[in-house]
This record gives structure tokens, C-alpha cells and sequence, in this order.
């Protein structure tokens, strides 16, 4: 071929290429780099196709929920930690379906469990504190609506036997739990699974040939939660400060923090207080809580499989909230929207699919129940906002808003937004954007707000919009009022 | 043989010719190109013409049109024929533009307003999309005194109530100095058209006779004074301070009404006789201001056209409110929300004047100006604007526009307007939380309510129902903190709870 | 090869749009004041729409008796910018008097206009009422409370008055006049919350 023809040919299909690649590129968003261009060819998903279609044992099947309360994910083996202390939690990992980017909706026990148990954001469902305004003087204990449906009822009123043992306080009965339950146990403050299971196995016992709900929960990990003494001298052998990691040294500080916000926008505070000396030993604490709380789960799924009953049962493990150890200047737990409260352990163990199926993507914690749900082919009450994570499990897109949200105690009243790696966190009290890129700053120490103001912009607009439609403003509650006449 | 032999000089020639031609053909796509941005994102210019009534155009209607080159310009843009702002006021009507929001949800509806900086609005937008932002204004109620400096990179007002002529030379040295590359969002505005208006000769008097001494000529003269004739009688010393009887609910509500026929009455008081001739003479200079106007459009255009501007970049040619010329005993445009002061002209013309001349009939908003850029461009809207894009009709596709458009002011007044007529409320204005509920609960066929447009009861109570769910859906403004009493706030703490509040 | 070259030279001619120029912008108003229509704009034709101009001699500065595109730019630039002084001072909001428009606080104002207007749908039906005074009104008003004892006794009057005449009262409105004298809001949570999704 003469080199000019060559020249032309090679011309013309460059030129082919070129089209073509316009043509196939989304037309109005800039290319940043090669990977946006053919990330969107990519399947989302690597598991080849398994169903997750349980609907034709929805008439026998069990549902076990248990709830590890204030259990961090980063704390548990399921990311890939070398020296784990939930060795027993990791096994079971082995056999379930594992969220390994799951987002509690609030960061503290009482509203995120009410989130899961209807599948509604907490400012929708209502139950956002303890307690709330009644009229002009009048405060309240908070209820859920009669009018809410939770996912649980929904098996309750469909014949289904129902039983709660808990360790009480954020999930007690009279905030709407366990509503008609033939067994509901509440009636200890931060109690343990070494409370709870017990019970919980008799009550198996005698039900096991029913078709049954069951709400396993325990307060092993959480900071009122007392570990014994003879373990706490054990970690105190290496530590030579002041503490002495009992359950009102952890309530002292969790509200001196908290005594830090003086003004709208400040966020709970323990400047100095503590050293590298403390926090290690604190953090000890809670990974021996956790290594205690993680045998006394294995224990408990031991006896499931001994009864039969594992494999009739979907067993869901959740954590309702994280707990936070100096990472952002305060301790405990539900001030904050960072990571360490908002990173949960959410896994689904299905009949049939026992065998470990790693999700990456950002899912919301309330999606547990229409997930459930919806692999047993059940309805479920209408209206909700969580969602089935079916496709996702069978490897087909799915995309839902993944937002969190907290009024703790009226200190604090903050937003927050996730859009891939992207976090926004946004204080209404005094209008504080913070911008996190998780995938290079897990640790949510750069904000990156002022660097990327479209992000920002685009997250904020996005919360403002999904508060817009459920009516989330702060404005309804106490303490932030935008009209200037009362009662009205 | 003959054939042959020419046939190859011939050929020869062709070719040439064709490789020209070619040749001529890249560079000019270079050239073009190179006036484009990287992004391939055309530049946004709004001209903002203050108080320019729409029916009083050629482009509307009008017989002798006075505005020929807004005729022109409507040749090659898409004119939008129903086009309507949210409110008869300069700094509220832009207010709305810029954050597709009603006023009544920004800031007080009273001349303490100011735009607020937490509601993200166009300029802003626009500037975190790559877009550099300037605006020249003509000072007055657009001004930095209210805030309207957010979001602009640049924003200047050589004077207050200035004309396109004091506005065009920082234009001209801005887009001459600038030195980026960016897509830019430019704002230009005047107040060519405003009262007063006895524009320059030979403009000002170009519909009306100059010797004419009439009452008219009085009123044409005067300033912002001018309200409303009663009764066929002007009166100049009655300003809008007279017609604010701050303990009135209703600006021309029954006891002002009755007030003033008691000075129509009083033979000391002074006043005038107004006519039918004063009425056209008032018509006639107004249309001499429209005259001067458009020819300062026509100058904008040729600065715009000098630099090649109007092949990159999306002009919009708009005015934020009208002006009323004595319909029913009404001047200037505050104290209405008739079509008058509310329907204005809405012309786009896009690059190289694609779809020129396409006319969409259906309602739109200025609060779909905002959506429609922002679509446009590529950018996430903001949450909580009203509007709804009409890029579709930019781009030869058809709209829905609105079944109803709403609107307020500040003298108390909301109404909606519906195919099926209009309904005006007033006595308690749109930042009042008692809005919605005396809404619905005043008698139709009382004071509150002003049925127009051939509007029968029935159809009255639907509109009635429909501006109280408007009302409902927006929030109250301006944010004000509850104060909690020392009692619930002991028993708060007490509870484990307290706030910074 | 000819025809192509005019199709040619034809497109490239269409494809360009006349400009916009300073003639174009001022071109419609020589032809509107050349009312005979010879092309030229006389002193008779300026002076039918000069008011306050100068006059066509010094207009006319070529002398040419007919009024160029330039001379009437000059015209108009020699004149003083119309401009609208809206007879606000442009000063600061805060330090504009705004007592002669709105007197009062914003709470104030509020009050004031919501009990006004009920005074007003009474009033206008019954002219001779016995009904609180304006001057009553704004004096309760300034407690900015609408559960200031003023306030509802004011409140509690128009009620009464509404419901003599038939007229509807707002709904909220009266339930916490209820609420505050003490009879509690009976039942329901607070709106809002329970509902939908």
C-alpha cells in the first residue's frame, strides 16, 4: 500500500474511534479520567447469579434479627483485620451475605433501631429522642404513631409468633417495640446478651415448630455496659493513667463532652482531657466487650444449629450504631455523623445461600426488612422508605439515597449525605458544611468543602431536598423554632 | 479531443476550488471553535429591561410599535407570549428570578429585604459549574444594598437608576479585560423604561404630543407618587405614605376608599380632572420611554454583536415587571397583580438564533428561568425551587407551562391566576403564619377577596383552595429562634435535654 | 464550475445574520420622525417630538438640514440621562425612615394584620359593631405574644362576633385560643409526623 493511502486510511479510522467513543460517552459530563468513561460497562456485582428467592418456603421460614448494640464494623474481622476479636461473628460471615458499607440512620440506639423496625427515617417515623413537646410546656415520653406500621407488626398480625429479649433502655416496649409480642423483655438498662440469650433459647424451645420472629439484642459493647472486674484489672496492668473503665467514669465523660456545646453548631468536645494513655485503654475496654459480646453470639448460633433451626430461619446480624473513642473530640456515642458511630455490621445469613457474599456498595441499615422481605416474597407495610437490596444481590443496579441524621438530646442537629465515596455533613444549627472523600480520608480528618464546593453544593441541595419531602425539618422539634408566634 | 484537452486544466481547477473552499471551511470552524470554551458551554447573557409591559410591544401586539428592535430580536429567539413574574416590585421580582423562589419564602415583604445568603441562587450555581459571573446593573432597588452581590464574581452599578448607556462601557471593559477562558454569565440591566417618563428627545415624545398640558402631562411628569386616580380625580398631593394607613389591611381596602372620596369631596382639596385624553397622553409617553429603551437594546445588541457574542452565547431578553397606565385607576406597578403589571416579555434567543421566531403559548414563570439554565448547563438544581424548566422549547420540543401562576406584594395582596379566572386575596401579607388560615376561612364575597376576569363563585372557592395549599407549601419567613420559658427549659435539662437555643 | 462557486458564495452570504449596529439601533426612530418619508428628518419633523432638546440647528451639526444617525446620538447624550430618583434615599436599610411605611416590629405587624383583618370581615357587615378599636389592636400587639391576655381577649371578641354573624373562624386559630385558656388540645400527636413515607 502506497504510504499516502496509509496515511488516509489511518486517518479515517482514527476518526471512527474518536466517533465512535463520543458517540458511547455520556454527552454532558466532562471526562475526568478513563475510568469514568468505562466504569459504567463495569456489572456492579461479581457473584453470578444467585436468585435470593425464598418465596416458596415464605410459609416456614423464621426471622431472627439480632441486634449487637453500639458494635463499630472496623472493630469486627469482616474488613479484612488481621487480629480479630470476633472470630465467631467472621465465621458466620462465611455463610451470609455481608454490607460491608452499611449506614446506620441515626447514630444512637433509639432511633436507628426504630428506623430498621419500620423502614423509615427517624425524623418520618418520629421517634427521634426520648421525649417531646407536647404543647407549649408539655413533654412527653415518645410513642410511635399507632398509625406505623413496623415491619415486625406486619408478621404479628399475619400469625407469626413474636419475641423480644433485649437489654431494655433505647429499645424498650414503651417506645413501640415488641408491639403484641407474645414475650417482650425490656425490663433491665443496658443488659447483655449474657441477659438476654438465655431466655431467648427457652422461648426458641418451646416455638421451634412455629413460624416465628425473633429480636435478639444485647448491650455487651456498649459503654454502660460493665465489663467484670477481674478483666478490667487485667487491662489495667499496661495502663497506668487515671481510669478506671467502669460505667460511670464512661457516662461522666460522654456528657462532659456533650457540656462542651454552648453554642449552635459546637459539637460535643473533650478537649484534653484525655491522652493517647487513656483512649488505648478505653478502646481496650470496648474490644474486650466485644470479644465477650461475639462468644456469647457464637453460643447462641451454636444452639440455632444444634435446634434445627438455622436453616430454617433468615438470620439477620446488625449493629444499630458505632461508638466514637476521641477520633472527632468526643466520646460515646449519637453527637456526631462520622464513621466510627455511622459504620455498622450488617449481614443476612438465607437458607440455601450459605455462603459468603461480599457487598461493597453504600446501603441504608433500614434496608434489612424490605430486603428480607422481599426474598421471601412478603408485601411488608407501604410507604417506607428503605429498600430491597434483592437486585443488588442478584448483581443488577440499585441506587437509593443513603442519608443519617441526628437530634440527639436536642444538643446537636445534624444532617449527613453519602454519594459513593463523597460524605457531607451538614450542622443545621449554624448552617457547618464538612466534605469527606472517604475513599482517600476513611479517617474523616480533611474537609474538603472549600477544594470541591460543587460536591458540596450538589450533597447539600440533595439533603435539603429529600428534608423538603419528608417534612425533616428541625423546625417541627423543640429548640429551633421559625415562627415567631408560639403555639401556632 | 477537444474535450480532453481542456478537461484537465479544468479538473485541475476544480479541485483546487474545492480544497479552498475546504480549507476556508476549517479555519472557520476554528475560528468559531476557538471563541467556545473548552467545555463546549455557551456563554449567558441576561438583559434585564425594568418595567417593559408586555402588550405594549410590537412582538405582543401592539399596533404601532414602538420597541422595533425587540421586534427583530424577537425574529431570531423564541418568544415565550405568556410570560409572568412572581411580583410588581424591581428588587423582589429579581429576587425570584435569581432563586426560582416567591419572595415572601427570601426575606420580609417590606423594604427591609434582602436576599438571604443561605439560599443558593443562579450566579452561585452557575459559578460552581465552571461559569465566571459579572453583572452591571443599574443600581437602585438592584443593588449591593440588598444583598445582590452574592454569587457574582464582578458586580457593579455605575449609578443608580441608570440607563443602558451608563451600564454598557463597564460591560464593554469587563468582557474586553477578562482573561479567562471560562463560559461567563453576564446580567445586564436598566432602567430605561421606568418612570419617569420623559425620556431624551427625539424618544420621549415620539407617541404623544409635547405641547399637551392635560392633567396627564402632570402625572407623566411626577415621580414614584403616582398611585391611583379615584373617581376620575388625580390628586398630587396623594403619595403612597397618604394611601398607607398602616392600621389598614388592605391598601385600597374600604376605609382608605372611604377616606379618600372624602377628599375627592372636599373642595379645598386639591385636584384634578382626569380624562380620557390625559390617560392617552400618559399611554403615549410611555411608549416614547419604550422607544428609548428599545433603542438602548438596539445599542446593547450592537456591543454584543461587535465582540461575537451572538454566536456562543444564550441571550435572554426579559423585564421584571410591568408598569399599569390607568386600567381601572391604577398607574406604576406596585400596588396590583393584574396582568398588567405582572405579564412581561420573555424572548431567548439561542447561539446563531436557532429556532428564531418559534412562539410557545403556554404559561411560564420567571421562576423557570433558573430550572432552565441550570438544565441547560448541566448543573443540579437547588432543592426547593418553584419553577420548572422549559428547556425543551429552546430546543424545538414542546412544554406544559403552568395551569396556575401565583403571585404577592407587599401591600398584603397574593393572587392566583387560572384559566379559569383570577383570584386576589389581601389584607394579611405572604410572610404572615397566619397566611393560609385566613385564607380559608374569609368569606368570598367579602373584602378580602377581589374576583376578576369573568371568575363565578364556584370557580372562585377552587381558586380559593388552591392559593391556600400554594400558601401552605411555603414556608413563613424570616427565621426567627422560639423562646423557650424557664420552665420547660428547667425541665428540659432536668430531662438530660438542653440546646444552645 | 461557475453555478458552484455562486451556490457557493450564496451560502456562505445566508449563512451569515446582518449585524446589529449602533445604525440599526437608531434607525427606527429617524424613520418614525420622517413622517414624509423623502429619507431625510427636517426641523419640522424634530421639532413635532423635541421637548426640552436643542434645537435642530445646533442638532443639525453638518448643516446638512437632515438629521444623520450620529446627530441623533448626540442629541440624546446631550440631554441628561432620564433617570427615576424614587425619591428613596439610597442609604443604608437600616438608617432609611421606614416609620412613614411600616411603624412597627415585624412580631408587631404580624399581630397586627391578622387581628385587623378579622376586624374587618366583621366590620365591613356590620359597620355600627361594637368591636375593638384599631388603636386597641395595635396596643395589644405589642406584646408580639399571641398568648398575651391582650391578645386574646381581642381574639375572643372577634370570635364571638364571627359566630354571631355566621362567619367561619380560622380553625388553628381557635383551638389554641382553646388551648391557652386552659382547655387542652384534646387526642392527636402532632401533624406531620406520623403520615406517609
Amino acid at each position: 500500500m502506497k504510504p499516502g493511502r496509509l496515511i488516509v486510511t489511518l486517518v479515517i479510522l482514527a476518526n471512527l474511534v474518536l466517533v465512535g467513543w463520543l458517540l458511547v460517552r455520556a454527552p454532558d459530563q466532562p471526562i475526568d479520567s478513563l475510568g469514568d468513561a468505562v466504569s459504567p460497562l463495569v456489572a456492579t456485582s461479581t457473584l453470578e447469579g444467585a436468585r435470593y428467592d425464598l418465596s416458596n418456603r415464605a410459609d416456614e421460614l423464621n426471622v431472627i434479627l439480632i441486634s449487637m448494640d453500639a458494635l463499630r464494623y472496623d472493630m469486627t474481622g469482616l474488613g479484612g483485620n488481621g487480629q480479630s476479636v470476633t472470630p465467631n461473628l467472621d465465621q458466620f460471615a462465611t455463610e451470609s451475605v455481608v454490607f460491608h458499607d452499611a449506614v446506620a440512620n441515626a447514630p444512637w440506639t433509639l432511633p436507628s433501631h426504630m428506623s430498621v423496625w419500620t423502614g423509615r427515617w427517624p425524623s418520618v417515623h418520629g421517634v427521634t429522642n426520648k421525649l417531646r413537646l407536647l404543647s407549649q410546656d408539655q413533654m412527653v415520653p415518645t410513642t410511635l404513631s399507632p398509625g406505623i406500621e413496623t415491619f415486625p407488626d406486619y408478621l404479628v398480625r399475619g400469625g407469626w409468633k413474636a419475641g423480644g429479649f433485649t437489654g431494655g433502655a433505647g429499645v424498650q416496649g414503651s417506645y413501640g417495640f415488641g408491639r403484641d409480642f407474645d414475650a417482650y423483655l425490656d425490663d433491665r438498662y443496658f443488659a447483655g446478651l449474657d441477659y438476654s440469650i438465655p431466655p431467648a433459647l427457652e422461648w426458641l424451645e418451646a416455638n421451634r415448630n412455629e413460624q416465628f420472629f425473633l429480636f435478639l439484642h444485647g448491650y455487651d459493647s456498649h459503654g454502660q455496659y460493665p465489663l467484670a472486674e477481674a478483666k478490667l484489672d487485667r487491662l489495667k496492668a499496661d495502663y497506668t493513667g487515671d481510669l478506671d473503665g467502669g460505667i460511670e467514669e464512661q457516662a461522666k465523660l460522654r456528657e462532659d463532652g456533650l457540656a462542651a456545646i454552648t453554642s449552635p453548631g459546637d459539637a460535643p468536645n473533650l478537649e484534653g482531657a484525655l491522652d493517647e494513655a487513656d483512649i488505648g485503654f478505653l478502646k481496650g475496654v470496648y474490644a474486650q466487650k466485644i470479644k465477650d459480646a461475639d462468644e456469647r453470639l457464637g453460643g447462641f448460633l451454636a444452639q440455632l444449629r444444634v435446634m434445627g433451626l438455622l436453616d430454617k430461619s433468615i438470620v439477620v446480624i446488625i449493629s444499630d450504631h458505632g461508638d466514637e473513642f476521641m477520633e472527632h473530640g468526643g466520646l460515646d456515642h449519637g453527637g456526631t455523623l462520622y464513621q466510627e458511630q455511622l459504620h455498622v455490621v450488617m449481614m443476612m445469613r438465607f437458607p440455601g445461600y450459605a455462603r459468603q457474599h461480599d457487598v461493597q456498595e453504600s446501603v441504608r441499615l433500614f434496608d434489612v426488612f424490605p430486603t428480607v422481605f422481599d426474598v421471601m416474597g412478603l408485601q411488608g407495610p407501604a410507604g417506607v422508605g428503605g429498600e430491597s437490596l434483592l437486585p443488588l444481590l442478584r448483581g443488577e443496579a440499585h441506587s437509593a439515597p443513603v442519608f443519617s441524621e441526628s437530634d440527639y438530646r436536642l444538643f446537636v442537629n445534624l444532617r449527613a449525605a453519602r454519594r459513593g465515596s463523597k460524605k457531607l455533613v451538614l450542622d443545621l444549627q449554624d448552617g457547618r458544611k464538612e466534605l469527606y472523600d472517604l475513599s482517600v480520608d476513611p479517617l474523616e480528618q480533611n474537609d474538603i468543602s472549600s477544594a470541591d464546593p460543587r460536591t458540596t453544593y450538589e450533597l447539600e441541595q440533595a439533603l435539603r431536598g429529600w428534608m423538603d419531602q419528608t417534612r425533616t425539618n428541625p423546625e417541627d422539634y423543640l429548640g429551633i423554632q421559625q415562627q415567631p408566634i408560639t403555639l401556632f | 479531443m477537444r474535450n480532453e484537452a481542456r478537461s484537465t486544466p479544468r479538473r485541475a481547477g476544480v479541485r483546487v476550488v474545492v480544497l479552498v473552499t475546504l480549507l476556508l471551511g476549517a479555519l472557520g470552524v476554528l475560528f468559531g471553535m476557538s471563541q467556545r470554551t473548552l467545555a463546549g458551554q455557551p456563554n449567558i447573557i441576561l438583559i434585564s429591561l425594568d418595567t417593559v409591559r408586555a402588550d405594549r410591544l410590537g412582538l405582543y401586539g401592539a399596533q404601532r410599535s414602538p420597541t422595533p428592535n425587540l421586534d427583530r430580536f424577537a425574529e431570531e429567539a423564541v418568544v415565550f407570549e405568556n410570560a409572568y413574574s412572581v411580583i410588581g416590585e424591581t428588587m423582589f421580582s429579581h429576587a425570584s428570578l435569581f432563586t426560582s423562589r416567591y419572595p415572601s419564602e427570601l426575606s420580609t415583604m417590606d423594604y427591609r429585604f434582602s436576599l438571604p445568603p443561605d439560599v443558593p441562587n443562579l450566579p452561585q450555581v452557575l459559578g460552581l459549574y465552571g461559569y465566571e459571573t459579572s453583572a452591571v446593573t443599574a443600581g437602585g432597588h438592584l443593588s449591593d444594598l440588598f444583598g445582590f452581590e452574592q454569587g457574582f464574581d464582578h458586580f457593579e452599578s455605575p449609578r443608580h437608576w441608570a440607563s443602558f448607556y451608563d451600564v454598557l462601557p463597564p460591560t464593554m471593559q469587563w468582557l474586553d479585560s477578562r482573561a479567562g477562558r471560562d463560559p461567563f454569565f453576564l446580567l445586564l440591566h436598566s432602567y430605561d423604561a421606568h418612570a419617569r417618563y420623559m425620556k431624551p428627545s427625539p424618544y420621549g415624545f415620539a407617541f404623544a404630543n409635547p405641547e399637551y398640558r392635560g392633567t396627564g402631562f402632570f402625572i407623566a411628569e411626577r415621580n414614584a407618587g403616582v398611585t391611583r386616580t379615584l373617581e376620575g380625580r388625580f390628586f398630587p398631593k396623594t403619595g403612597l405614605p397618604e394611601l398607607l394607613d398602616w392600621d389598614e389591611p388592605r391598601l385600597l381596602g374600604p376605609a382608605n376608599k372611604a377616606r379618600l372620596a372624602l377628599r375627592a369631596n372636599d373642595p379645598d382639596e386639591e385636584s384634578r380632572r382626569v380624562t380620557r385624553h390625559d390617560v392617552d397622553f400618559v399611554r403615549g409617553v410611555y411608549d416614547g420611554a419604550l422607544f428609548y429603551a428599545d433603542m438602548m437594546f438596539g445599542v446593547t445588541m450592537a456591543e454584543l454583536d461587535r465582540r461575537g457574542l451572538l454566536e456562543n452565547s444564550i441571550i435572554i431578553v426579559l423585564s421584571d415587571h410591568g408598569e399599569e397606565l390607568g386600567e381601572r385607576g391604577l398607574f406604576n406597578h406596585r400596588f396590583s397583580l393584574n396582568d398588567a403589571v405582572l405579564k412581561v416579555p420573555l424572548l431567548v434567543r439561542m447561539p446563531e438564533g436557532a429556532h428564531g421566531g418559534r412562539r410557545i403559548s403556554e404559561w411560564v414563570s420567571l421562576l423557570d428561568i433558573m430550572p432552565t439554565l441550570l438544565e441547560l448547563v448541566g448543573a443540579e438544581l437547588p432543592a426547593g425551587t418553584r419553577g420548572k424548566s422549559f428547556v425543551a422549547a429552546l430546543e424545538g420540543g414542546s412544554i406544559e407551562g403552568h395551569e396556575a401562576l401565583f403571585s404577592e406584594n407587599v401591600f398584603r395582596m397574593m393572587s392566583i391566576k387560572h384559566r379559569r379566572g383570577r383570584l386576589t386575596f389581601s389584607g394579611v401579607g405572604g410572610d404572615s403564619p397566619f397566611a393560609a388560615d385566613l385564607l380559608a376561612s374569609a368569606r368570598i364575597d367579602g373584602p378580602a377577596f377581589e374576583l376578576a376576569e369573568g371568575l363565578d363563585e364556584s370557580s372562585a372557592e377552587l381558586l380559593r383552595a388552591e392559593l391556600e395549599a400554594w400558601r401552605r407549601g411555603l414556608p413563613s419567613s424570616p427565621r426567627t429562634q422560639r423562646e423557650v420559658s424557664d420552665e420547660l427549659r428547667s425541665v428540659l435539662q432536668e430531662q438530660g435535654y438542653w440546646g444552645p437555643m | 464550475m461557475r453555478s458552484t462557486l455562486l451556490g457557493v458564495a450564496l451560502a456562505l452570504t445566508l449563512s451569515c445574520q446582518p449585524s446589529w449596529t449602533y445604525v440599526t439601533a437608531l434607525e427606527p426612530v429617524r424613520v418614525h420622525m420622517d413622517v414624509d418619508q423623502d429619507g431625510a428628518v427636517s426641523a419640522v419633523e424634530y421639532q413635532a417630538v423635541s421637548y426640552r432638546a436643542p434645537d435642530f440647528g445646533t442638532a443639525d451639526s453638518d448643516g446638512d438640514g437632515d438629521l444623520s444617525h450620529t446627530e441623533i446620538w448626540n442629541i440624546v447624550l446631550s440631554q441628561a440621562p432620564a433617570t427615576f430618583d424614587g425619591g428613596m434615599p439610597m442609604t443604608e436599610p437600616s438608617s432609611m425612615d421606614m416609620s412613614a411605611y411600616f411603624g412597627t416590629d415585624y412580631d408587631e405587624r404580624i399581630l397586627i394584620d391578622m387581628m385587623n383583618f378579622l376586624r374587618e370581615e366583621v366590620a365591613v357587615l356590620e359597620p355600627g359593631a361594637d368591636l375593638p378599636t384599631r388603636r386597641q389592636i395595635a396596643r395589644a400587639a405589642r406584646s408580639k405574644r399571641l398568648d398575651a391576655p391582650q391578645v386574646v381577649d381581642v381574639l375572643r371578641q372577634l370570635r364571638a362576633r364571627h359566630q354571631e354573624l355566621g362567619l367561619r373562624f380560622p380553625k388553628k386559630l381557635g383551638e389554641n385560643l382553646d388551648a391557652i385558656g386552659g382547655e387542652r388540645i384534646e387526642g392527636d400527636e402532632l401533624e406531620g409526623q406520623a403520615d406517609g413515607e
